[in-house]
């Protein structure tokens, strides 16, 4: 593979900025320190954490006065902790008849690193309830039904990874929380963070996952914001999940990852200026891309197309005649990268929950493909790009022998179905 | 611009990578050769969901595709993982099972080379424009004036043209062995001087889907224990069996039968009456057998219909070193085979291939009735 691939697969992983790469090269003489020590070394690493725990809080539009932020190893790990948290209280007798009113919320299309930690509560004797999708979106309702005077934990994402679809968490978090105030409201934020303005300040939400490596940083880093409202005064706060040292304030033990850190520094100073930029620069090669495809192919449907709450760089497609993980396999072997519903690292790929979740048939989500784009992507790249996603499903059909529905290819009459 | 011209390659290839020495070696030899190769493993068995990966060698489990991505990053090829599940348990395990049941022997590679490897990843790979499908098996295909010919490899100890005799002269033609001019031996030292991860592993199983016995296997999928007789030719209950798919005609071992005078052999299953029945080494001679479904590959065979008395080699078992038999065509795909100087044990559902009289060359095969 000689020529460098088009990275048309940006939800899965952002890849480095290019202000992340040079940062790193001539700032990490800062790193080789321990931020817990007490010489100088440990102390320009320890304000560098403090530094990027501010720029943190500017992503997501909440003061220190209002909200913590604690780095974990990435979101998978803020996930699980912000799942876990509320169980992991030393009043939390467990599961047991003391206990088995205690409940947890959350909806159909969560990450693995959300649906995970609960099913393993619920085998553990949780009462779980996820909430289903009503015409592709999730209404306030629909989770105050759900909920209870019990219900511990209520988790919704943000945006969806697959679809794109940003859903309503603000206004559902603020209905649930003026009925059941108790409750500790979760958002995994991984996917609309960087690409959405965020304002978590006034809001009913208690905490935020966020993930580096979706913002341009490197993996194996990320963290969670943390209201402090939520925090030890709400017996169903947030409670660490990871003992050991006291770094974090306690929050999260483990010495913190120091590059991983400067990373997101990095990474965060070169997007908090540009939000909006970066988020239209997304939409236009968003729009260029969709154009492209829905002049150049026929049968072809967008999965989620409510452009005013969907992600601005995300588009989920079907593509009629065409298995998804053969085309990227294919469009992989002409040097564009996709991705086919999630990132599958068994090697078995199963159809997408999130697609079925939406309604979609199982063989709807085999047919179906993710394009996720980077901001920086040079306008040429989209181009070239959708020039090679035509023609290899065009020669896929062919080889397939694929009949159009409208009966008519390339100004052909085909055979009738 | 051609439709397909930014995909279509006639000199691509997709490579079956197992994760053995072979098929890294194929691919080795591919890439070197100049091909545009594409690994590809096969997906064809949950191992974590039914077992039958404990610590024993088999193949394409997670274990083996770790090993087979090493191998395609060292050559500096593409390699992805295929899901081929349910067209194995359909074409392979169901049809195994069953014929295990029927009281018959099961050769599932072959089916795994005909309905999975050289049919369903071909279609794939032709999909995203890889017009061959290459494989490590030991086995040589000559393209001659006539057609394609599947001759034995040249490693007479691994050759596994056995394997292959239900293939098409179509499919031949977009088929590459790159291994099957080199010995076991030479394999591993290309791998070894390649650094292949692969060069010293051990060989794989033959059957990659069992780790234990195949009756267990069956005993496991099929959820039957049908305990029956076992008899003598004359009738005589002899002792009791917890299955006739445990046993195998010719079988002497593991009958659970002690304290005969001379040694005794399953010379017939009855599946219907649930009977397997033994006798002496004597009684499992036979005058010849007859096959079905046969396949005539090789293009030196031509109007079959016409041969009369047609005489080959035939290999009755894997590790068979063959044996002369004379054809009598009661149709186009069955024929009568009748041993000539000596005879040898005949396993009903184990495919019988022909050979040329110089016993390199397949010239075509069936399943013994």
């Amino acid at each position: 593979m000689a020529k460098k691939p088009i990275n048309l697969d940006a939800n899965a992983t952002y890849g480095l900025l290019s202000e992340v790469v040079e940062g790193l090269c001539s700032e990490n003489s800062l790193t080789f320190y321990n931020p817990s020590s007490i010489h100088s070394g440990g102390q320009r690493a320890r304000a560098l954490i403090e530094e990027t725990r501010e720029l943190v809080l500017l992503l997501f539009g909440v003061s220190a006065r209002e909200a913590i932020v604690v780095f974990t190893s990435g979101a998978t790990e803020s996930n699980n902790a912000a799942i876990l948290a509320p169980f992991m209280d030393k009043n939390f007798k467990g599961f047991n008849e003391h206990s088995n009113e205690a409940s947890l919320v959350s909806s159909v299309v969560e990450h693995p690193s959300v649906f995970e930690p609960i099913k393993r509560l619920e085998l553990m004797g949780l009462r779980v309830s996820l909430v289903g999708l009503r015409n592709g979106m999730f209404s306030a309702d629909s989770f105050i039904e759900e909920t209870t005077a019990s219900t511990k934990v209520v988790s919704l994402m943000m945006a969806n990874n697959e679809t794109g679809a940003i859903f309503p968490v603000e206004r559902i978090a603020s209905a649930v929380k003026e009925r059941f105030p108790q409750v500790f409201f979760h958002s995994d934020a991984v996917q609309l963070a960087g690409k959405s303005g965020i304002s978590l300040s006034e809001t009913a939400i208690d905490a935020v996952s966020f993930s580096g490596h979706k913002l341009g940083a490197l993996c194996g880093v990320g963290g969670l914001v943390i209201k402090r409202s939520a925090l030890l005064s709400n017996p169903n706060g947030f409670r660490p999940i990871l003992f050991g040292g006291a770094q974090e304030q306690k929050w999260r033990a483990g010495t913190e990852n120091v590059v991983g850190i400067l990373s997101l520094n990095l990474a965060l100073k070169k997007i908090l200026p540009e939000l909006e930029g970066r988020a239209r620069a997304m939409r236009q090669r968003k729009h260029l891309l969709k154009q492209k495809l829905m002049t150049g192919l026929e049968d072809i449907t967008i999965n989620y197309d409510r452009e005013e709450t969907s992600l601005p760089n995300t588009l989920s497609l079907r593509v009629e005649g065409v298995n998804a993980d053969d085309l990227v396999v294919a469009l992989d072997l002409s040097g564009v990268l996709i991705s086919s519903g999630s990132a599958c690292s068994s090697g078995k790929p199963e159809p997408s929950h999130v697609l079925k979740a939406m309604g979609l048939t199982e063989s709807q989500a085999r047919q179906s493909i993710r394009l996720s784009l980077r901001a920086e992507e040079p306008l040429d790249n989209i181009n070239i790009a959708g020039e090679k996603i035509i023609n290899t499903i065009k020669a896929m059909r062919t080889a397939s022998c694929y009949q159009p529905k409208n009966g008519v290819i390339g100004g052909e009459v085909a055979y009738e179905r | 611009m051609s439709v397909d011209s930014n995909i279509a390659s006639n000199r691509r290839a997709v490579v079956a990578m197992s994760g053995g020495v072979d098929s890294s070696v194929a691919a080795l030899l591919l890439h070197e050769a100049g091909y545009d190769v594409v690994g590809v493993s096969m997906q064809v068995w949950d191992y974590r969901q039914h077992g039958g990966c404990d610590s024993r060698a088999t193949c394409c489990s997670p274990d083996d595709f770790t090993d087979a991505r090493k191998v395609a990053a060292r050559i500096g090829v593409p390699y992805y993982v295929f899901d081929f599940e349910k067209t194995f348990r359909k074409e392979v395990i169901d049809n195994f099972v069953d014929t295990y049941l029927r009281g018959e022997t099961p050769n599932p590679c072959i089916d795994c080379n005909s309905k999975v490897k050289f049919k369903e990843l071909r279609n794939r790979s032709a999909t995203f424009g890889c017009s061959l499908v290459a494989t490590g098996h030991f086995a040589i295909i000559e393209e001659r004036a006539d057609g394609f010919h599947l001759m034995r490899g040249v490693d007479r100890d691994k050759d596994q043209s056995y394997f292959l005799y239900n293939l098409t002269q179509e499919e031949l033609a977009s088929t590459l062995f790159p291994v099957g001019g080199l010995t076991k031996s030479e394999v591993r030292q290309r791998a070894r001087e390649a650094g292949l991860a692969t060069a010293s592993k051990p060989e794989s199983q033959d059957i990659c889907f069992v780790s234990g016995t195949a009756s267990e296997f069956v005993t496991k999928i099929s959820g039957r224990q049908l305990k029956g007789a076992i008899v003598s030719s004359s009738g005589k209950i002899l002792g009791m069996h917890q299955g006739v798919h445990n046993f195998t005609v010719g079988q002497r071992k593991g009958l659970g039968i002690g304290g005969t005078e001379r040694p005794l052999y399953v010379v017939e299953i009855d599946a219907e009456s649930n009977m397997v029945v033994v006798g002496d080494k004597e009684d499992l001679k036979k005058e010849g057998f007859e096959v079905k479904d046969v396949n005539w590959l090789s293009p030196t065979v031509k109007n079959i219909q016409d041969q009369v008395d047609l005489r080959v080699i035939a290999q009755l078992r894997y590790r068979h070193e063959g044996i002369p038999v004379k054809l009598t065509f009661i149709s186009k795909d069955r024929v009568r085979a009748t041993f000539e100087e000596s005879w040898s044990t005949v396993s009903p559902g184990q495919a019988a291939v022909f050979y040329d009289l110089e016993n390199r060359e397949v010239l075509g095969g069936g399943r013994i009735v």
